[in-house]
């Protein structure tokens, strides 16, 4: 364990408020720019009901990784608040699964900044080639992807700063540019009527499985907000920044998807999505139908989705390697991951396995029917694995850790009295347990590649665990005894949170005063 | 009481307040537009919940900026007094 915070304390805490909220939407902001057209190729008119469903448990979500990433601001997120809630065993299945949802973040992004990229160079596209049994390879823009996620791997190991500095330039453009769309679009080329045709005719003819495949895809359209979480341990106070950052983040990501949506609803028929170069270029596709400026908006927005595109994927090759050094950290996975490199300071080694893993997913994606629908598959799977295990630690965490301070606290609670502290039960906590699991059972019913290949992903992440942790001696289904109180300790102190650090021990020398007292009374019965 | 300094005193609107305007205002006028069009129509519930929703964000956000903004006017205002 020392040899563990040496470790932590070499991450840099470089990232600021603006940096923070940049990293996060660098990941989520992208997500409508691949979400888009694959959810109206399912869900087809009734698209915008689709976005809101997902959108809504995403909020939920959304407020529960804020509070565990102020309360827990440490590099790991979903995992490390797995280890804090539920043990051992469940933070490595809630680990491997945000492992799978990052390396596929980089696979599928980068894949997508390649589609997009083909509005400029349809060649790229159209490139096909009949590998023995699989006729219809897109070796073209499978190479560019695997190129593109080589330059990324190479541009994480050289460190964050540079990094940092790229996602908060294009993103700040990326939010200029889909304010425009929506704005002229809404005004100059949005048709209600063409709206309600199209929703009249998808509920005259209601199809309740393909629907519900789109909304469990919508999901995907929201998946992201953990890179803020994974970046907590490089975040100067964190405990302030971070839940400004991640609100901001929810609703701005929420009111572009849901917003992008009516307004494609009421722009084009959802039929042109049955095409699938259209859905690698859904948001250009869109911005075309803008009155005068419709020919340059379209390449100025395949342009910047093609950017943005490399960011998020950028994000994941960052997101990945915390969440692999976190594990390495708390002995799920072998200490070789935990490296930090001694010239640039960043974890190289496991930026290049996963990054490497990224490749291996786009090379068995290009061989299926469609490489963007099996990518997508995958990380909705993921995803709702990782979100139901974080709801669950969020609840468990309120009974078993209700000391350590939370600068931010879900709304909506029921005080609970119980010897010692008061508990409150997080209502809008379980409720989005309800939600994300419900998603989870669609995605596992309907998506035919990831009810198989998910599961699969965890046997075998569980399986690697099993063994290494026999070969150090330690419990497999139980937990390494930790003190998690000495640790929280020294997170608030190296993240500068010194009210915070303070409360802390106030509230555990109440809680020790009241033990005592306890044990005094029991005293002469015994 | 804390000392008057330069950091304490109301510095009027900055970048982030700017931004925020606009767009709280831009989200009104699109939310009112949206409304319009779709109340023409006979009114669709995607439509009448996207606009709606436009515009009460819109407000909330202006509230939410002027009410702020008025906040630091009076904390200028008593640091001076005191």
């Amino acid at each position: 364990m020392a040899e563990g915070r040496t470790a932590v304390a070499e991450l840099r805490r470089d990232v600021t408020v603006w940096g923070s909220y940049m990293w996060g939407f660098a990941d989520v902001g992208a997500d409508t720019f691949v979400a888009l057209g694959l959810v109206f190729a399912f869900s087809e008119g009734a698209a915008p009901l689709a976005f809101l469903l997902a959108g809504t448990v995403y909020i939920l979500v959304g407020l529960a990784y804020t509070e565990l990433a102020s309360a827990y601001p440490v590099a790991g997120g979903g995992q490390y608040f797995a280890l804090r809630g539920l043990g051992d065993f469940w933070s490595l299945i809630a680990g491997s699964a945000l492992v799978l949802d990052y390396t596929l973040c980089t696979a599928l992004f980068a894949y997508f900044a390649t589609t997009y990229f083909s509005h400029f160079v349809p060649e790229l596209a159209d490139a096909t080639i009949a590998l023995g049994p699989f006729a219809h390879v897109r070796i073209g823009l499978a190479l560019a992807t695997l190129l593109l996620i080589a330059f990324l791997t190479w541009l994480n190991v050289r460190g964050m700063r540079q990094a940092s500095l790229l996602n908060e330039l294009i993103g700040v453009l990326i939010i200029l540019v889909e304010t425009l769309i929506i704005a002229m679009g809404l005004i100059f080329a949005w048709r209600p009527e063409l709206l309600a045709a199209q929703w009249s005719e998808t509920f005259a003819n209601f199809h309740p499985r393909q629907f519900l495949y789109g909304a469990s895809l919508a999901i995907i359209s929201f998946v992201g907000l953990e890179s803020i979480s994974q970046a907590a341990q490089e975040t100067r106070r964190p405990a302030t920044i971070v839940p400004r950052t991640s609100i901001a983040l929810v609703f701005t990501v929420f009111l572009f998807a849901v917003s992008l949506s009516v307004l494609t609803l009421g722009t084009v028929r959802w039929e042109v999505f049955l095409d699938e170069r259209n859905v690698g270029r859904s948001v250009a596709l869109v911005a075309g139908h803008l009155p005068w400026i419709g020919r340059v908006a379209e390449d100025v927005t395949a342009a910047l989705a093609v950017l943005v595109l490399m960011l998020s994927s950028n994000s994941g090759v960052m997101s990945v390697s915390r969440v692999a050094f976190s594990m390495s950290r708390y002995e799920a996975i072998s200490s070789w991951f935990e490296h930090v490199h001694p010239r640039y300071r960043t974890p190289a080694r496991t930026i290049i396995v996963f990054s490497s893993i990224a490749a291996l997913q786009v090379v068995l994606a290009s061989l299926t029917e469609s490489a963007i629908d099996t990518l997508a598959n995958m990380y909705a799977f993921g995803a709702t694995l990782g979100y139901t295990l974080v709801l669950i630690s969020l609840i468990r965490l309120r009974f078993t850790d209700p000391y350590t301070p939370r600068p931010y606290r879900v709304p909506f609670n029921i005080p609970m009295r119980r010897p010692g502290a008061t508990i409150h039960v997080p209502v809008l906590g379980i409720i989005g347990l309800v939600g994300i699991t419900a998603v989870l059972v669609i995605v596992l019913f309907t998506h035919e590649i990831a009810a198989v290949a998910g599961p699969s992903w965890v046997l075998l992440c569980f399986g690697y665990y099993a063994w290494y942790r026999r070969r150090r001696g330690l419990p497999i289904f139980r937990s390494v005894p930790r003190d998690w109180e000495r640790e929280q300790m020294e997170v608030l102190e190296a993240a500068e949170e010194y009210d915070l650090l303070e409360q802390y021990r106030i509230a555990l020398a109440e809680r020790d005063r009241w033990r005592r007292r306890t044990h005094e009374a029991e005293l002469p019965h015994e | 009481m804390r000392p008057s300094s330069p950091m304490n005193e109301p510095r009027g609107v900055s970048l982030r307040d700017a931004v925020l305007i606009v767009y709280g205002v831009l989200f009104v006028l699109l939310g009112l537009i949206m409304l319009y069009r779709v109340i023409r129509l006979g009114g669709n519930p995607v439509g009448l919940g996207v606009g709606g929703g436009f515009v009460l964000l819109g407000v909330y956000r202006l509230r939410f900026v002027l009410g702020y903004y008025f906040a630091r006017k009076r904390e200028g205002r008593s640091d001076v007094r005191g």
